[in-house]
């Protein structure tokens, strides 16, 4: 740029230079032609003055006429060696000034010639020489070649001024044009510089730009980053490092990098090389040993990954080190948590299965090996249908479609095939795999191996149908006994009382006493009997709907069926505070008939007092019915709970069904019944119905 | 002079039941058949004792269901409105409820004890009588 300009201005001079020296040029010669022309009018005049004065002296005779003819004739030739001196530049013709110079010589030779011939052979000589006409001819030359030379040099003149004024306008238009283009140059060098300058601002920007935009990654960095000089002394360390190190705000510039941790090993506790140490020593990129331990400043120990590199300046001499720590807590935690997963998962006695969306096996765990009989290499690659019997192809590859659809599967019972040929029942628990991207990729399976359980299912369930069978036989024969017995025993009975009645003192006493102790026989008999049918009832009775009531009504109506007893006894039965309840009311009126019964059958000494009480637990009610009789030993306790099964011998009272009413009653209502006793203390019988919101009534 | 007629198999029952009208103190003249068929005939052909004044009816009798002999009986135009006692050891609601749907005028388990067995069966002939 500068260059264009200086060769502009180059130029500009030059054309100036040029033109200012035509101008001169032009401008010398037209004073020249000036000269010439004033020298051709005086060297003409000088020859009129001396012709002037050869007249003068001619006419007179006398000299003083000759004063101007001399002046003229000594000032004549000066002024024509002047001009020849004038007349002699290149374009001249150099016989122009010869010739005049040769006329003005004849001239002045006539005159010289008439004024001595007046002098010497007086006038009329003189006037002859005149009358020649020879200095006349020699004047009208001299006029006629003066007169062309001025004519000439006007002309002359007159071109020169014209082509000065040409040069003068040429130079002025170089002049404008140039400054014209100098300024246009020099606004366009402006505008470069200009836009050199921003460029220069922007690139420093740029440059402190990328200086903070390095700082700040290296300020935000996840990882901890520290560089240090060559001895091991910090230079920078980022917020994650001094975090690392717990060295809190404190300026740790400076300060020398084994001051503010220690790496020992995760398991011997041994010192690790210093990575400074190790960075310099190495001079290339290095990393740290496994098993390391970061010991910070408030002797917290964090496992650690680090690596670490020189830094090198231009010349590549190492300057210093850049290390790099990450807390990997974080990850040795889900490592560790990942071995103990493929742990469980190996050593799970179930086998645990993963496979892709399209069924090919992708792991394949011991437990599998175990219970399909496949190995885990000859399994995986392969398609999970080789388990499929070949009734089950199509419920394997419809699991696999709901599990593509991200459904799961419990606990689905199934059958599937071993290596060799053999059946194995199992539990499938199948979930889909589902990656970051929340995209379903494949199944895990878990399948129990249930052939045993299936077997021990079926043994039960073939004992509980035979048991099912037996005891409807029993209850069957139970009801029918019991029923067909009634009917002979009801003749017997009234035969004997019919007897009795009409023959009464007709027989001697033994007959009576004989005839007492059927009739005792007889009708303890008719209450054995009525009490099994009563019982056979109640386990055979077909489902009668609940019905919600007041515990407390069906206390009152036990009592009152009771009232004789009580009568008797002297019996007292207080009642706390009872729920209602969802129940079959006969049959509970029935359960607390027998227990109040018992309490005042099997009373000791003292008055008999019962008192019934109830109280919620989890999802039932727990009715106590409790008396201050004689009790029943710790071994009796769930004895008399059976059949027939009695405590007190040949007693009159009891027929061993009453207890054994109760507990069906109990355990048709979804409850139990037990009794808490000791022997002469009393007993509490208590028996569980199932209430969803237990609550007082 | 009452006529009255019991279907029964079991004989110590007709006693009872004899029993049972004699202490009653109503007059009557009891006729007995074993079992169903006996029954069918007896009341067919009534020539032979005339319209029963009451039934005493058995339920588990040979030959001929109880239940099915007394549905005969309410659908023959000349006993349809001689009472009929079912007397029978059964307790079953069923029983009682079916037996009640076909015409039983009396529904009755037969009494385990005599005192009960008498004043039952009296007070149930002297009621169906009309005495």
């Amino acid at each position: 740029m500068l260059g264009i300009a200086a060769l502009l201005l180059l130029a500009m001079a030059a054309l100036f230079f040029r033109d200012w020296g035509a101008y001169r040029r032009a401008s010398a010669d037209a004073d020249r032609t000036r000269e010439i022309l004033e020298s051709v009018g005086r060297l003409f005049s000088t020859v009129q003055d001396a012709e002037t004065g050869q007249r003068g002296y001619l006419l007179t005779g006398q000299e003083k006429y000759l004063t101007p003819y001399n002046q003229a004739i000594q000032l004549a030739s000066g002024e024509m060696a002047r001009l020849k001196g004038l007349l002699n530049r290149p374009n001249d013709h150099p016989d122009e000034a010869l010739r005049l110079n040769t006329l003005l010589d004849q001239k002045l030779a006539e005159l010289r010639k008439t004024v001595e011939l007046r002098r010497n052979q007086g006038f009329q000589t003189a006037l002859d020489e005149v009358l020649t006409d020879r200095g006349k001819q020699y004047m009208d030359q001299i006029r006629t070649l003066c007169t062309g030379i001025e004519t000439r040099e006007y002309s002359a003149l007159i071109d020169g001024s014209r082509e000065e004024t040409g040069y003068a306008r040429r130079t002025e238009l170089v002049m404008i044009s140039g400054s014209a283009l100098l300024f246009v140059f020099l606004i366009a060098a402006s505008v470069a510089t200009n836009r050199a300058v921003l460029a220069r601002e922007q690139s420093l920007r740029e440059t402190s730009e990328a200086r903070d935009l390095l700082q700040t990654t290296l300020a935000s960095i996840g990882d901890a980053v520290v560089t240090t000089d060559t001895e091991g002394r910090i230079v920078f360390a980022n917020h994650v490092a001094r975090a690392l190190f717990a060295t809190g705000d404190a300026d740790v510039s400076g300060r020398p990098l084994d001051q503010l941790f220690r790496i020992v090993n995760e398991h011997t506790r041994a010192r690790v090389e210093s990575p400074v140490t190790k960075v310099m020593r190495m001079g290339e990129v290095v990393g740290l040993a496994n098993h390391t331990l970061l010991i910070a400043q408030d002797g917290a120990e964090i496992p650690i990954d680090d690596s670490g590199a020189p830094i090198r300046d231009a010349n590549g001499a190492i300057r210093g080190t850049v290390l790099v720590f990450r807390d990997i807590t974080g990850r040795k935690r889900a490592e560790d948590a990942a071995r103990l997963l493929a742990h469980v998962v190996e050593s799970s006695d179930d086998a645990i299965i993963s496979t892709g969306l399209d069924g090919v096996v992708t792991s394949w765990n011991k437990g599998a090996e175990r219970i399909f009989g496949y190995s885990a290499s000859e399994m995986i690659g392969q398609p999970i249908f080789v388990l499929a019997p070949p009734d089950r192809a199509l419920e394997m590859s419809g699991i696999l479609k709901r599990i593509a659809q991200g459904q799961r599967v419990d606990h689905f019972d199934s059958v599937r095939l071993g290596k060799h040929g053999a059946l194995v029942n199992v539990s499938l628990t199948i979930s889909p795999i589902i990656d970051a991207a929340g995209k379903v990729v494949g199944a895990s399976k878990i399948a129990r191996d249930i052939t045993e359980r299936t077997l021990a299912a079926k043994a039960i369930e073939q004992q509980a149908s035979l048991l099912a069978r037996s005891n409807a036989d029993l209850q069957q024969f139970t009801y029918a006994a019991s029923h067909d017995l009634q009917e002979p025993l009801r003749t017997v009975v009234t035969f004997t009382q019919l007897l009795a009645e009409r023959y009464q003192g007709k027989l001697d006493a033994e007959a009576n006493e004989f005839m007492g102790y059927v009739i005792s026989a007889a009708t303890r008999m008719r209450l054995l009997i009525t009490d099994l049918l009563n019982y056979s009832r109640i386990v055979h009775h077909d489902d009668v709907p609940l019905k919600e009531f007041a515990v407390k009504d069906a206390v009152d109506l036990a009592v009152h069926n009771l009232q004789l007893a009580i009568q008797e006894s002297g019996a007292v039965v207080e009642t706390g505070p009872l729920p209602t309840l969802r129940a079959d009311k006969v049959q509970m009126i029935q359960l607390f008939q027998n227990l109040i019964s018992n309490a005042i059958k099997y009373r000791a000494s003292q008055v008999p007092i019962v008192r019934i009480s109830a109280e919620p637990a989890s999802h039932e009610w727990v009715i106590a019915v409790s008396d201050n009789g004689v009790g029943i030993p710790p071994e009796y306790r769930e004895y008399i709970f059976g059949l027939f099964k009695r405590l007190h011998g040949h007693d009159q009272a009891g027929s061993g069904v009453g207890l054994a009413i109760c507990k069906s009653i109990a355990e048709r209502h979804g409850g139990r019944i037990w009794v808490e006793s000791e022997t002469g203390r009393g007993s509490t019988f208590k028996f569980s119905i199932p209430g969803k919101e237990p609550r007082t009534a | 002079m009452a006529r009255v007629l019991i279907v029964e198999d079991h004989v110590p029952d007709v006693y009872l039941v004899k029993e049972a009208l004699r202490s009653s103190g109503v007059q009557f003249e009891l006729t007995h058949v074993n079992d169903g068929n006996a029954a069918r005939v007896y009341l067919i052909d009534v020539t032979s004792g005339g319209i029963p004044d009451l039934i005493f009816l058995d339920l588990n009798l040979p030959k001929a269901d109880g239940m099915e002999l007394l549905r005969m009986i309410r659908t023959w135009p000349h006993l349809a409105k001689v009472p009929v006692a079912v007397l029978t050891s059964s307790s079953s609601p069923a029983d009682k409820e079916k037996a009640y749907r076909l015409g039983a005028n009396l529904f009755i388990t037969k009494p385990a004890s005599l005192p009960e067995f008498l004043s039952t069966i009296g007070g149930a002939a002297k009621q169906l009588l009309g005495s």
